[in-house]
């Protein structure tokens, strides 16, 4: 059965795909769960001692769909500043044009969203800033399975 | 103007939008197809405008092939969708949806 709207300003019966809120043959995106990560960064010196020394902090929620979801914000990796006495929330934060030695990594699995910030001390020691970093997340039900609604 | 609004449960669907579960007011991303690459690919997505999309890729290298990320070289225009593999990478998903980039 069809089930259709247009959008304002065009005819249902002329729309084509793109022109309408409403229709049966695409898939909408239904909102699985919602939530915030965060991860609290002490103040702190990493020692190099001549080499390179990670440190890293993750928040992880589980979220029993068993199959990879899409999520919202679409961030994957930031750099952020290590200098930076400000909280950083990553839905709204513009990364540093050039690499620095604090990176955040959101990343997702079949079980999980995670979010993973590495601070890095290359041969030099390096002092970082307290900060909380946070992420407001949104998960699907939508996931990563081929899907083909080509309408013709 | 004609529409459809649809409610939350207990909720008026003559109240504030925020009771509302759907309205054809807003705008509603629409999936239109979602694809796995493998290898650097440009080929012919079916509209006739750019749309928007979303791309993740799995860091194989570093985190294992399961484990996606945001993010991928990925390009569209009114044609073709293009796919550029990270080096660290052995998938790329792209999603794509019917709405224009407008």
């Amino acid at each position: 059965m069809k089930f259709r709207v247009a959008k304002q300003g065009f005819d249902v019966n002329m729309a084509k795909v793109g022109e309408l809120a409403i229709d049966e043959r695409l898939m909408t995106m239904k909102v699985a769960l919602s939530g915030t990560l965060e991860v609290d960064l002490p103040a702190e010196t990493i020692v190099a001692g001549g080499g390179i020394v990670n440190k890293d902090y993750t928040d992880t929620v589980t979220h029993g769909l068993n199959r990879v979801p899409l999520f919202f914000p679409m961030v994957g990796r930031m750099y952020l500043d290590p200098d930076s006495a400000s909280d950083i929330v990553l839905n709204d934060y513009r990364q540093s044009t050039t690499s620095t030695l604090e990176l955040a990594l959101v990343q997702v699995t079949d079980e999980q969203l995670r979010l993973f910030v590495s601070r890095t001390a290359i041969v030099v020691d390096k002092t970082f800033a307290a900060h909380k970093v946070t992420l407001y997340y949104t998960l699907f039900y939508n996931c990563l399975e081929e899907l083909d609604l080509s309408i013709s | 103007m004609l529409g459809i609004k649809i409610s939350k449960n207990g909720e008026s669907v003559n109240t504030s939008d925020d009771n509302l579960a759907f309205s054809s007011d807003f705008f509603t991303p629409k999936i239109y197809k979602i694809k796995k690459y493998t290898s650097n690919t440009t080929e012919a997505h079916g509209l006739d405008y750019a749309p928007m999309f979303i791309a993740l890729y799995n860091n194989a290298l570093l985190a294992g092939t399961d484990v996606y990320t945001i993010g991928a070289s990925v390009s569209v225009d009114s044609a073709n969708v293009k796919v550029f593999m990270p080096s660290s990478a052995t998938e790329v998903w792209v999603i794509l949806f019917a709405d224009g980039i407008e």
